[in-house]
């Protein structure tokens, strides 16, 4: 738009243009016509048969029907011509233009003034009746558009409804709303398709100083643009604050209609409003959630930190403890104290050890940075090494394993396979202590390698069942003294097995506790030899 | 086998003064370097009998230290490496260092590798008729036949010459792509993916063969670098 210079040349046209008797201007004009002819016919018969003195009054009917029919400037053509036509037919010398008696000039004069006068009344009357008409009308489209707004649950579907209710109401053919922030975006559209954008003979200004507004049209260089001429005319009316429009609605109409009314004009410029508060409404909307998802992620890392602070502090604190009492030269512990003491000291930092493991594990999951390279494996092979790695630990009874021989081999990466079934063995053997968990194999759905662990111990409720795999995520403690952890390990072995191309599922156990299933790709049988 | 030299090249001051007092509290002559650079003037000086190497030293990959030693003698090497460097450590033991363990480690399994390393340098490489034993499990490439507690184990070629390989490694890591490039040779195509399958369907045959035994646990997986040959347990 700004590559064109915009030059005033068109106001608001009358509201009489938009009447209420909706026949075409040579009927009225006929109809007027008739009404004088009759009138006429009338008064001879009274002045004549009846005796009347003066019957001119009657004139006053057809000038009412012209008012009516055809507004201010058809009742004052008329009461001229019924002046005249009086003039002509009834006063003395009749036939002429000639008045005799100045009495009748007087009667002539007193009854062009009280036609004029009627006409205007009537007329003004019909149009305020045409006026509140129409804006009862335009009231029901606005309020139509405000709820149609208010009821969408985005700019898009209020674009959309308004769209509609704008072709309706203002009689366009087409509507279309596109935002400046989606270039090349059809937000909204209804009717036949408009011409392309760069055609835009006419654009509504929407601020004019009192507050009304006003048809541009839009000129380039000297000549007003009209790519289109004879096709169809278009309008665009801005989305916003003037100066930085956030949309356009740009609406077409068939060549040759009237330019807009008055309050095709207002509907326009007060759904381009409303749209443009659903605009902002939602762009707050947006502002609100984002602060909202911020600050309860901001709460989240809180509590994460705190979590994993303490969790790591724990272990730091005990080893300084242990090995501060040990350097202090007051105390003389006896070599088996010193022993003791320097165990717990390596517990502690293998404990430590595995902490920092896990959140290394989490760190390359979200990064991204873990890869994985898939062989073919046995699938038992990959559990016992993973337990045989975990013997020594003291967890309780050894879990049971049922992973039948014919399983054809898994498609894995054992590094990763180890981190993730580890992790879900560890989670089965810290809430179930005093019971052994059940390993089972077989083949799901799609062919994948179901790789089960049970555990006994107090479960999941159905609900949280999906958040175990959460970062962090800890049931409720339930089981006192139950050995915590970071809440990592189950977050660990969804990261692992997903970047093996697998999945992994939460559910209850027969055992009475947790049942998670690794579901991993399977490797083609290996043909014998 | 103490009295044996150890040299160990480590950059961190409190993880090599520690790994090597406690050494040196079980009688073994150790020697400290904190580079690659004085780790290798100490090689040419002394020829230690055995070195713990850091990879990541300041001055020069720890490869190369692997690489120079190699080129010059068998002298047993163990790798500390951190845990997460799969490529890391599988790269030494195919530049020829023996083992390795993870840090952060315990000073017991230090030292259980490096009494393990230093028996398996002072023992005789095999029987004089080449017939490798391990437990209960005996193979003798002159007849191609496997006996595992005395009863003979049908093996396919495949699985012959893999347990070939397992049993001529006593105590050692073998990565895969040493084995693969042994059982398959260098152009190994689908089937040596299968691999670790192999090794698996070998090892059931061990435990069938020898259900109440040992035999299976020969070879044990150690994820992402290979597997791990058991010590052949004193006759």
């Amino acid at each position: 738009m700004a590559a064109h210079d915009t030059t005033p040349v068109h106001a608001a046209r009358p509201g009489a243009l938009a009447s209420v008797v909706a026949l075409p201007m040579p009927v009225r004009v006929a109809l007027v016509a008739l009404t004088l002819v009759a009138a006429t016919a009338a008064i001879a018969l009274l002045e004549h048969a009846v005796g009347v003195a003066d019957a001119s009054p009657l004139y006053l009917i057809a000038v009412v029907v012209a008012a009516a029919l055809l507004g201010t400037w058809g009742a004052v053509a008329t009461s001229v011509i019924a002046f005249l036509v009086y003039d002509f037919v009834f006063t003395t010398p009749r036939f002429t233009f000639v008045v005799a008696d100045p009495a009748e000039w007087l009667n002539l004069l007193l009854f062009l003034l009280v036609a004029v006068v009627l006409g205007q009344v009537t007329a003004l009357l019909r149009e305020r009746a045409d006026e509140a008409d129409r804006r009862a009308r335009e009231s029901e489209a606005l309020v139509a558009i405000s709820r149609e707004i208010a009821q969408a649950g985005s700019f898009e579907e209020a674009a959309d409804a308004v769209a509609r209710r704008l072709r309706r109401d203002a009689e366009m053919a087409s509507v279309r709303v596109v935002l400046a922030e989606r270039p090349g975006v059809i937000v909204a559209e209804t009717g036949v398709a408009p011409p392309d954008e760069a055609s835009l003979p006419w654009t509504l200004v929407h601020a004019t100083p009192d507050g009304g507004s006003d048809w541009l049209r839009v000129m380039e260089g000297d000549a007003p643009i009209d790519a289109v001429a004879g096709v169809v005319d278009r309008y665009s009316v801005a989305i916003g604050p003037g100066e930085r429009p956030v949309g356009w609605i740009h609406a077409t109409r068939v060549a040759g209609d009237p330019m807009p009314g008055r309050g095709a004009r207002r509907l326009l410029t007060l759904a381009a409003d409303q749209l443009g508060i659903a605009h902002r409404r939602d762009e707050l909307r947006a502002e609100a959630t984002a602060a909202e998802v911020a600050r309860q992620s901001d709460a989240l890392r809180g509590a994460i930190l705190d979590s994993v602070s303490h969790d790591l502090r724990t272990p730091i604190a005990s080893i300084r403890v242990l090995a501060g009492g040990l350097a202090d030269p007051a105390t003389n512990p006896d070599l088996p104290a010193v022993r003791a003491t320097a165990a717990e000291i390596d517990a502690q930092g293998a404990r430590l050890a595995g902490l920092v493991n896990g959140l290394l594990d989490m760190g390359r999951i979200q990064a991204g940075a873990v890869h994985a390279e898939l062989q073919p494996y046995d699938l038992r092979e990959l559990v016992e090494t993973t337990l045989r790695r975990r013997t020594g630990e003291p967890d309780g009874p050894a879990p049971v394993i049922d992973i039948p021989d014919d399983l054809p081999p898994v498609l894995a990466d054992a590094v990763l396979f180890d981190g993730a079934f580890g992790n879900v063995v560890d989670n089965a053997a810290a809430h179930a202590p005093g019971a052994a968990a059940r390993i089972s194999a077989r083949i799901g759905a799609g062919d994948r390698l179901v790789l089960a662990v049970d555990d006994a111990g107090p479960g999941v409720p159905d609900e949280a069942l999906d958040r175990v795999f959460e970062r962090f995520y800890r049931v409720a403690d339930t089981t006192a003294g139950a050995r915590r952890g970071l809440g990592m390990g189950l977050a660990i072995a969804k990261g692992f097995t997903e970047a093996m191309g697998g999945t992994i599922t939460a559910g209850r156990s027969e055992l009475g506790g947790l049942r998670l299933e690794l579901h991993l790709l399977a490797a083609g049988e290996l043909a014998a030899e | 086998m103490s009295g044996a030299r150890i040299l160990v090249i480590e950059d961190d001051d409190v993880t090599r003064s520690a790994v090597a007092g406690n050494l040196a509290a079980h009688d073994y002559d150790v020697e400290e370097a904190a580079d690659a650079g004085a780790g290798l003037r100490a090689w040419d000086a002394d020829r230690p009998d055995l070195i713990l190497l850091d990879l990541g030293l300041p001055d020069r990959d720890g490869l190369s230290v692997i690489r120079h030693v190699r080129r010059e003698a068998a002298t047993p090497i163990l790798v500390l490496s951190a845990r997460g460097q799969e490529t890391d450590k599988i790269a030494a033991l195919e530049a020829g260092a023996d083992d390795y363990v993870t840090k952060p480690f315990g000073i017991g399994e230090v030292r259980a590798r490096v009494a393990a390393l230093l028996r398996r340098a002072g023992q005789a490489t095999g029987d004089p008729g080449g017939v490798l034993r391990n437990g209960s499990i005996l193979l003798d490439p002159a007849r191609r036949v496997v006996t595992v507690a005395g009863e003979e184990l049908a093996l396919t070629p495949r699985e012959y010459e893999l347990l070939k390989q397992i049993l001529g490694a006593p105590g050692r890591v073998l990565t895969r792509g040493r084995l693969l490039r042994a059982v398959w040779g260098n152009a190994y195509g689908q089937e040596g993916h299968y691999l670790h399958v192999y090794v698996s369907r070998l090892r059931r045959k061990l435990e069938a063969a020898d259900p109440d035994g040992d035999a299976r646990d020969v070879v044990t997986a150690e994820p992402g670098v290979g597997y791990r040959v058991r010590e052949s347990p004193a006759d």
